[in-house]
């Protein structure tokens, strides 16, 4: 019971890669992606918080974690998250996705973005 | 299923399946017998949160075959225990107390850690005087809030004496106070501007929305569930939470529970035939049940389909929906500070704001009235507001779950509307046919917390074994 509950807690803690190639600001990333943190993990295997695991995400298909039950919404989206597509999801995801269950209003600011678009090349 | 395997699925991120296989969304438990119809239940319970995992672990204790389908990728609905700035913190509902009989004894059931909030030892007390910040002690805060408080609260002691029973005193006198706003009674009260500025900020957190949205009345039903004592009030709404955070309790509830659970499914539309009810869902799938226990949150209601249609009032109701919609934010702040309890005006972006987390880097939480006061994805904004209580304070991460533009919560707590509760709430809890009512959102008592969803979810299931009982 104990190391499960460990490995939850293991689980919980998307562990962020920091060996970056030095164009990312990594502190910035970091606290920006504390507002996806809370929902997504980002290493790899990482467990389902609320949203799926973004290990990989940048150049997947949209709707690809198999162990994910996405909303019917982002399973007819059909995109490649590409940096573009990501910049347009996140800066305001229930617009560009009606219907997504992911409920978050959106970075509006495009050095928000970048942060945290960099932070997912990272982890892949 | 066995607890061992809930947490196990959570945390291997299994507890949900792929889309493609949508069936194999349900996962079955070894007692379910493996001669009875695919997707045929007893009683279908909607929603995950507190209610329904109450209700589905007491109807499938008592043997009825029974389907717990839930829209969102995990249980808990409106309380979500999620990691930020290394604690398991809940994002939603948090706290309660001794006074909340529902939740305490699930809490004294399983045996569960507690803890406190910070905020308990405050030492810092910062508010506000026209326009003016003033900074204190207890000593110089409290007894003009709670004197303010005694004004505000004084019909309570007339018309709650049996709290869990609402509509007790109903009367003509009942029914004027339902259908004031909060906000008109504070103008009549007899104390000062500086005292009705803190009932109104206080008034637009209960109902987590302008003053003049909630009913006076509702507002009453906090103080009598106390025992009309302000400080066990507080101990009630703000002091205490599960160490573990509510995840561990519904794990339990779970660990309890004989039902099946779906996940990712949420239902559209409710179809009662002389044969039972049919219960349609976004994945194109039709479940069949003897009853559904509805334990999906008042303001998504709706949005669901039913048919027959139900009654002009609860459509009326459910148009309507319940008043809560600001904001619940914690925020990290740089360094160790003084434990602070902040409360501003109603106008302001937080209304409250105290120390939650006693941390190195200190961790706040705040509460505003309205979201569209503050953009909680925006730490400057995040920092301006934080800086009219703390002017020095620099916000190193914030973290805020936008419950009312969720699709499965569409706000965050209950708190009713002028004249809801007079006109609608007894009507709001009458079965559809086969289809029972539950949630916080319908609660006799603790309407709009954590114990009110238990409280609900149980009495809701009790009835539904009684019916079946007679089948
Ligand atoms: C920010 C915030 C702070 C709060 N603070 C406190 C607190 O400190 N103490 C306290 O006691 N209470 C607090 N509350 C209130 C408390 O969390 C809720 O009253 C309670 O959890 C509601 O339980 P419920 O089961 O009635 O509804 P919910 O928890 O909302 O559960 C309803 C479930 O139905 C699901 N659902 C919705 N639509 C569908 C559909 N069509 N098909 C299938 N499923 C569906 C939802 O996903 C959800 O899981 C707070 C709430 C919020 C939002
Ligand atoms: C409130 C919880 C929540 C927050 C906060 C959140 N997400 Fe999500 N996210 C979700 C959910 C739920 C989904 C699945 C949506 C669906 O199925 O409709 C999702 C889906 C996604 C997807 C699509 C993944 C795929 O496999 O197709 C991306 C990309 C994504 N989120 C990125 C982010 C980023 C970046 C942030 C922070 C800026 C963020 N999310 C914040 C809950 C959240």
């Amino acid at each position: 019971m104990k190391s499960l509950k460990l490995l939850l807690m293991l689980c919980a803690f998307p562990f962020i890669s920091l060996a970056g190639d030095g164009v990312c600001n990594m502190k910035k990333a970091k606290k920006v992606f504390s507002k996806c943190a809370a929902c997504h993990s980002v290493n790899k295997g990482g467990a389902t918080i609320l949203g799926p695991n973004l290990f990989g995400v940048v150049g997947r298909e949209s709707g690809a974690v198999q162990s994910f039950p996405y909303s019917p919404a982002l399973i007819d989206y059909k995109k490649t998250w590409t940096e573009a597509e990501l910049h347009k999801f996140i800066e305001n995801p229930m617009k560009v996705v009606p219907g997504t269950m992911m409920a978050f209003r959106g970075l509006k600011k495009i050095e928000d973005r970048n942060a945290v678009i960099c932070l997912l090349e990272e982890n892949k | 299923m066995k607890r061992r395997d809930f947490i196990k699925n959570i945390a291997a991120g299994t507890a949900v399946v792929s889309t493609a296989a949508v069936s194999s969304l349900t996962r079955s438990h070894e007692y379910s017998s493996p001669v009875r119809k695919k997707n045929e239940f007893d009683v279908i319970v909607i929603g995950g949160g507190f209610a329904g995992v109450t209700a589905s672990r007491d109807l499938s204790q008592s043997g009825a075959n029974t389907l717990l389908l839930e829209a969102r990728p995990r249980l808990g609905g409106r309380t979500f225990t999620t990691k930020f700035a290394g604690h398991d913190m809940d994002v939603g509902g948090t706290w309660f107390g001794w006074g909340q009989p529902s939740i305490w004894s699930e809490k004294m059931k399983y045996d569960l850690a507690i803890t406190e909030s910070a905020a308990i030892k405050a030492t810092s007390f910062v508010w506000y005087e026209n326009g003016k910040r003033k900074e204190g002690a207890a000593e110089d805060y409290w007894p003009t809030v709670y004197e303010a408080y005694d004004a505000y609260y004084e019909p309570a002691y007339k018309y709650f004496t049996r709290p869990h029973d609402p509509l007790y005193h109903n009367s003509e006198e009942f029914i004027k106070l339902d259908n004031m706003s909060a906000k008109e009674a504070i103008e009549g009260l007899k104390i000062s501007d500086i005292q009705k500025d803190f009932v109104r900020s206080f008034a637009a957190i209960n109902g987590h929305a302008d003053s003049d949205k909630s009913s006076y009345l509702d507002q009453l039903r906090w103080l009598a569930l106390s025992g009309f004592n302000k400080d066990f009030m507080w101990v009630n709404i703000g002091q205490y939470k599960l160490k573990n955070g509510t995840s561990e309790l519904i794990e339990h509830m779970m660990a309890d529970s004989n039902a099946e659970v779906k996940l990712g499914t949420a239902a559209t539309r409710i179809v009662q035939t002389s044969s039972g009810v049919s219960v349609f869902t976004n994945r194109n799938e039709e479940l069949k049940a003897k009853y559904v226990v509805m334990a999906a949150p008042l303001n998504v209601l709706k949005n669901i389909e039913f048919s027959p249609s139900i009654s002009p009032v609860k459509q009326k109701a459910f148009k309507q929906g319940h008043t809560g919609s600001g904001v619940k934010i914690y925020i990290k702040i740089k360094g160790k500070h003084p434990i602070v309890y902040a409360n501003g005006t109603e106008d302001m972006a937080l209304n409250y704001l105290w120390t939650e987390y006693d941390d190195d880097d200190q961790i706040l939480v705040g509460f505003g009235k309205d979201p569209e006061k503050i953009d909680v994805y925006d730490d400057e904004m995040v920092q301006k507001a934080v800086r009219e209580y703390l002017p020095d304070a620099e916000v190193l991460e914030s973290f805020s779950y936008d419950w009312n533009i969720d699709p499965y919560s569409k706000g965050t707590w209950c708190m009713y509307p002028p004249g809801m509760l007079t006109t609608a709430f007894e009507e709001m809890n009458r079965p559809e046919g086969l289809v029972h009512f539950a949630g916080a959102d319908f609660a006799n008592g603790w309407r709009g917390f954590i114990d009110g969803a238990i409280e609900s979810g149980a009495r809701n299931a009790q009835i539904v074994i009684e019916k079946l009982k007679n089948i």
